[in-house]
């Protein structure tokens, strides 16, 4: 059932899409082509400048489409006239949420690689060169500096990437979820909730470092700096797997508000 | 005839509003059903119920034993009372889509019912009229060899010729061994193929027999006897 769920997910997010990332990639074919006719007239430097606007758009659009269209799609077809159907199918709620998210996660790093390849079309020649140069410039320091533990850090922050934004969306779900509780005006209570989630967060954070200022005196600042300037290494794993920990909790978190809200809360407009 | 669905002191309440009050109901297999009520008795509240699609707050439902999940999604084609398919798919696509997730669906009867109706599996839905859109709607929940249909207010929004083709489709389609749930308030129109009759009133069940009992305990069809005890 997980397999059929994903591919009707698949072509529901793709039809969508897809015309973004063709339109992205035109885009960028036609940034290059007018590369090709580079001469110093106006009317090439109005015409590059614009095209460079346009693909920066087409960027921006592609990525904030993704997410949009992650939100959207869960609200639309669980919460809506669609609801009926999708949970009447031999689908658990967390089959639902797991297909979802992994959908709306595989689609972002799908997006993420359209961007990278059509950033390739628009600027190969010298300038494609030089990127690559300097990014394998950077990759080499850090292997000198920190020899095998920068594969690591490549891994942790892949790792990293992929669980900040699996709770990410499981957070935009969760504000859905919530806001369908409400008799009327759910997709308001729906923006309501995501507010409250920023409120709730800006009180911790402010709450966590006056507490840092008032205990100062309990944190042992000295054996702290110590270990960073003896296992700077471990330090920096200490701390990528520390936030890979807080984002894999708060993504578990907002899940099993979603599951309860799902199997327990349930009410279909 | 075995037990099919059992309600056992089924209670759900919006806030403050009891919409179910401790219904108890048991419902055999091979029968036509007819949940029959005025607008907000309950009735749809016991199908959201019955397919999972609400939590009671107090008291046990089971179908075939078990309570709604997964095993019993499997055995109950459920036709809601509004659209519920993806507008920007085809015809053809929403086939294939209830044939990926119901191992009792028949596609051929789907696409036979279809082409009577002159409904091509290319069009989208969206293309569709309110009408079509309707029947495509029955004629998937018709094509499930499920053990429990429940069909709410099927019949709410047609116009009486189309009322003819809902009805007809209903009964030629489903699965000889199952049980049809009807919930309406357009009694007539169904009466004649009904075998039991179920009235709901302020979430409570009121009545439960076979329309022949009502006919003759009564000396009245259902459609006189419903009149008459939901009189304002």
């Amino acid at each position: 059932m997980v397999k059929k769920l994903f591919k009707h997910e698949f072509v529901a997010y793709l039809r969508t899409l897809l015309p973004v990332y063709i339109i992205m990639m035109a885009i960028a074919g036609f940034g290059r082509l007018i590369m090709i006719f580079e001469t110093d007239t106006v009317a090439y430097n109005l015409a590059s400048g614009s095209s460079v606007v346009l693909f920066v758009v087409a960027v921006m659009t592609a990525l904030i489409m993704t997410m949009f269209v992650g939100v959207i799609r869960f609200y639309k077809n669980l919460f809506t006239g669609e609801g009926y159907l999708s949970f009447t199918l031999p689908v658990t709620p967390k089959q639902h949420l797991w297909v979802k998210s992994t959908t709306a996660v595989a689609c972002t790093l799908i997006t993420l690689v359209v961007i990278l390849v059509s950033c390739c079309v628009m600027v190969k020649g010298p300038l494609f060169i030089e990127l690559i140069k300097a990014s394998m410039y950077v990759l080499k320091n850090c292997w000198e500096v920190c020899g095998a533990h920068t594969i690591l850090y490549v891994i942790e922050l892949i790792v990293l990437f992929l669980v900040a934004l699996y709770s990410t969306y499981m957070q935009y779900y969760s504000c859905i979820t919530i806001g369908q509780l409400a008799r009327k005006n759910r997709v308001v209570a729906a923006i309501g909730v995501y507010f409250g989630y920023y409120v709730i967060s800006q009180i911790i954070s402010t709450v966590f470092i006056m507490s840092l200022a008032i205990y100062e005196h309990l944190i042992p600042y000295y054996e702290i700096a110590e270990f960073i300037n003896y296992h700077p290494n471990a330090a920096i794993h200490l701390f990528l797997l520390s936030l890979i920990l807080i984002c894999a909790l708060l993504g578990l978190l907002f899940f099993a508000i979603n599951r309860y809200i799902m199997t327990k809360k349930l009410n279909l407009e | 005839m075995s037990e099919l669905l059992k309600c056992t002191g089924l209670t759900k309440k919006y806030g403050d509003v009891v919409a179910l009050d401790n219904i108890n109901l048991t419902l055999e297999s091979g029968k036509i059903i007819g949940l029959l009520g005025p607008n907000g008795s309950g009735k749809t509240t016991l199908i959201k119920l019955i397919n999972g699609l609400l939590t009671p707050d107090s008291g046990e439902l089971t179908i075939n034993g078990n309570h709604p999940g997964v095993e019993t999604k499997k055995e109950v084609a459920y036709l809601p009372d509004n659209i519920y398919l993806n507008k920007w798919m085809t015809v053809k696509q929403i086939v294939n889509f209830f044939s990926d997730f119901y191992d009792d669906f028949r596609p051929e009867l789907a696409y036979e019912m279809l082409e009577k109706l002159g409904i091509a599996p290319t069009h989208k839905l969206k293309t569709l009229s309110k009408g079509n859109k309707e029947k495509v709607c029955l004629i998937l929940t018709m094509s499930r060899g499920a053990k429990l249909y429940v069909l709410d207010e099927p019949i709410a929004g047609v116009d009486p010729a189309a009322r003819d083709y809902v009805i007809s489709t209903i009964i030629n389609n489903y699965n000889p061994d199952a049980t049809v749930l009807i919930s309406t308030h357009l009694i007539s129109d169904i009466e004649q193929v009904l075998d039991e009759a179920i009235f709901i009133q302020n979430g409570q069940l009121t009545l439960h027999k076979t329309v022949e009992s009502i006919r003759e305990e009564n000396g009245k069809s259902v459609d006189e006897l419903f009149r008459e005890v939901f009189r304002w």
